[in-house]
């Protein structure tokens, strides 16, 4: 029983055959795990199938010649396939941008073995081309970058100056680094903070200082991948903000667990609030395009108010 | 006869002949018993398998067999569009680009097999890695990427209106991609959110149109520099904790002062005041905007509505 369709087999063969053309006699084996293969479908694809393929008239100088034997193969006078098929330009941009997103962050040496396979890419493209597809990550300095990712690989502490922007403050922390990840447009390392001796997630561009430790630590046989999210499922105090049409934008941006749509374009949207300070800041910024209409003690519309007036106090009114 | 065999015999006559081969002359060329001697059942076949091709990327081409009048379709694979014209990586650039597309997914993209035609890739030159980042690659970024890339003018639905976009570049950046081109209803140049794209993309012939030599590019910046009013000098001073992300941020041209107690001035052009008021108020009581007085009133009113 084989688990490949005819043309799963055909696409890897395409790719097999100039492969072991170019060698002399590489072992199956090789093969096998270069191109996924199961041994027993490539054994009876090359010598019950690729044995009887050539052109007319099939006589035995137009056949393809493969000899199995001691482990190896040989595959000779398959002269229409002796170049793989070219990458679709869907496949040389998408390696290209992600090689390229990848090389922003390794900070790698311009002769490095990344920057030669990007160049060899590109050079199948046509000038501008290979820029036209483009994956950005986020901002960070490619120098903490190496350090949490070795931190990381090393199961070592980093020693970090943190801005909470939830907490709206920033201090030191020891952390011990589980994840590194990119999540809409920003790097973050998640990992098991000694100060609040508990799991936490911190965004790149928000630590100022960043330094190894010769610390160690044992990782978790799962990190809890909860706290990389905002929960939506009541575990957080929730307010209700109704919002103007041209506010509309807070459904898209934030999590939420459920919005109501009325006919003027006007929406009610139930907003899981992770810090007093980010409904604060969010309050202010929609001023008269959103208010709340539902919320737990302190987490109301005085909310607002008090933080209007502590920032007034800074301009003296 | 296998369907391995006669596909593989089929690209085989499709790569090997110098002319367009109508179908009935690739019948002959293919040995015995590869398709039925039912015209009907042999026709329809022939139609799947090149349909098949083509879903796996053969370039097969059509054009009319010479001299047949009228015009019979013929078909074959050129070499020159068939064949990898890519210089060949070596073991180490092979693992460094592995490595690099294992760390940066594309998600919902369709299996496809590039490493295969590069060489494959053995797990002690580059083991399995998780991804740092996984990148949504769904069926319009799919088709807008194949589209940029070959200069296909594109067509979809935005905004309540049908747009046809010469596309410059797209970029994923922000968590979401952006395309931005040409727009040939109002000839603008203009900047899409692929997320927004309402229903299918289409797009045309190949090579459609030129790329210019100053392409469109997507304009992510922030909002404030990009907008309507008046450009104004803004400067903020800054509490010394948001002092390291913002000169982060704004580079550190835009430090205009640096004072003792570890707060900063710095300094950003405005042109949309809206915006910039909203991006100072993220900020809470950790930034005063000194001035112009225009951009400080217009806070304190602000402010004061909701105090």
């Amino acid at each position: 029983m084989t688990s490949l369709t005819a043309l799963d087999r055909l696409r890897r063969l395409l790719a097999v055959i100039p492969w072991v053309v170019e060698r002399d006699g590489p072992l199956i084996d090789e093969v096998v795990e270069r191109f996924d293969y199961h041994r027993a479908e490539l054994l009876e694809d090359l010598e019950h199938v690729l044995f009887f393929v050539g052109v007319h008239p099939f006589t035995p100088d137009c056949l393809i010649d493969v000899t199995v034997a001691e482990e190896r193969v040989w595959i000779r006078y398959a002269d229409w396939f002796r170049r793989p098929m070219r990458l679709s330009s869907v496949e040389t941009l998408a390696l290209n941008a992600a090689g390229r997103s990848v090389a922003a962050i390794t900070d790698d040496d311009e002769l490095g073995p990344l920057e030669r396979a990007l160049t060899k890419l590109a050079s199948g493209m046509s000038t501008g081309d290979n820029r036209a597809v483009e994956v950005r990550l986020g901002p960070g300095s490619t120098g903490t970058i190496d350090i949490i990712r070795a931190a990381l690989a090393d199961r070592t502490t980093v020693d970090i100056d943190y801005y909470s922007y939830g907490r709206d403050a920033s201090g030191q922390r020891l952390v011990d680094p589980y994840r590194f990840y990119a999540d809409k447009g920003h790097w973050y390392v998640s990992g098991h903070c000694h100060e609040a001796e508990s799991q936490r997630v911190f965004r790149l561009d928000r630590i100022s200082r960043c330094e190894p430790t010769s610390l160690g630590f044992d990782a978790p046989e799962a990190p809890d991948d909860t706290v990389d999210h905002i929960p939506t499922n009541g575990d957080l105090p929730e307010v209700v903000v109704e919002l103007a049409a041209e506010a509309r934008w807070v459904v898209e941006e934030y999590p939420h667990s459920g919005v109501q749509e009325f006919s003027d374009g006007m929406v009610r949207v139930r907003l899981p609030v992770s810090s007093p300070q980010w409904l604060e800041r969010l309050l202010l910024r929609l001023g008269p395009t959103g208010s709340v209409v539902e919320a737990p003690d302190g987490l109301g519309t005085e909310i607002r108010s008090a933080a209007a007036r502590r920032i007034l106090a800074l301009y003296g009114v | 006869m296998k369907k391995l065999e006669r596909l593989l015999n089929l690209v085989a006559a499709m790569l090997a002949t110098e002319q367009p081969l109508s179908r009935q002359d690739l019948r002959r060329r293919l040995p015995d018993g590869a398709y039925s001697d039912n015209s009907e059942s042999f026709r329809r076949a022939f139609e799947r398998d090149k349909e098949e091709l083509r879903s796996m990327g053969l370039p097969l081409s059509v054009e009319p067999v010479p001299g047949t009048d009228p015009p019979v379709d013929g078909y074959r694979i050129r070499p020159g569009d068939y064949e990898a014209d890519m210089p060949a990586l070596t073991a180490d650039e092979l693992a460094a680009l592995h490595l690099a597309s294992n760390l940066v997914r594309l998600r919902d993209a369709p299996r496809s097999d590039p490493f295969w035609r590069l060489g494959g890739v053995l797990q002690t030159d580059s083991p399995e890695v998780g991804a740092v980042a996984e990148v949504p690659a769904g069926e319009a970024v799919r088709e807008l990427m194949t589209a940029t890339a070959e200069r296909r003018i594109v067509a979809f639905g935005y905004n309540g209106r049908n747009r046809t976009v010469e596309p410059h570049s797209l970029v994923f950046t922000r968590g979401r991609w952006y395309l931005a081109g040409h727009d040939q209803g109002p000839a603008e140049s203009r900047q899409f959110r692929v997320d927004r794209i309402a229903g299918p993309v289409s797009a045309g012939e190949a090579g459609g149109f030129a790329r210019p030599e100053d392409p469109v590019e997507v304009n992510v910046e922030p909002a404030w520099r990009y907008g309507e009013d008046g450009p104004l000098l803004a400067s903020l001073l800054v509490h010394r904790r948001n002092v390291p992300w913002i000169v982060d941020f704004l580079g550190e041209d835009a430090v205009q002062e640096r004072r003792e107690d570890g707060s900063a001035v710095v300094v950003e052009t405005v042109r949309n005041r809206e915006a910039f008021r909203s991006f100072v108020l993220t900020f809470l009581d950790g930034a005063e905007l000194l001035g112009p007085d225009e951009l400080r009133t217009d806070m304190v009113t602000w402010l004061e509505a909701l105090r």
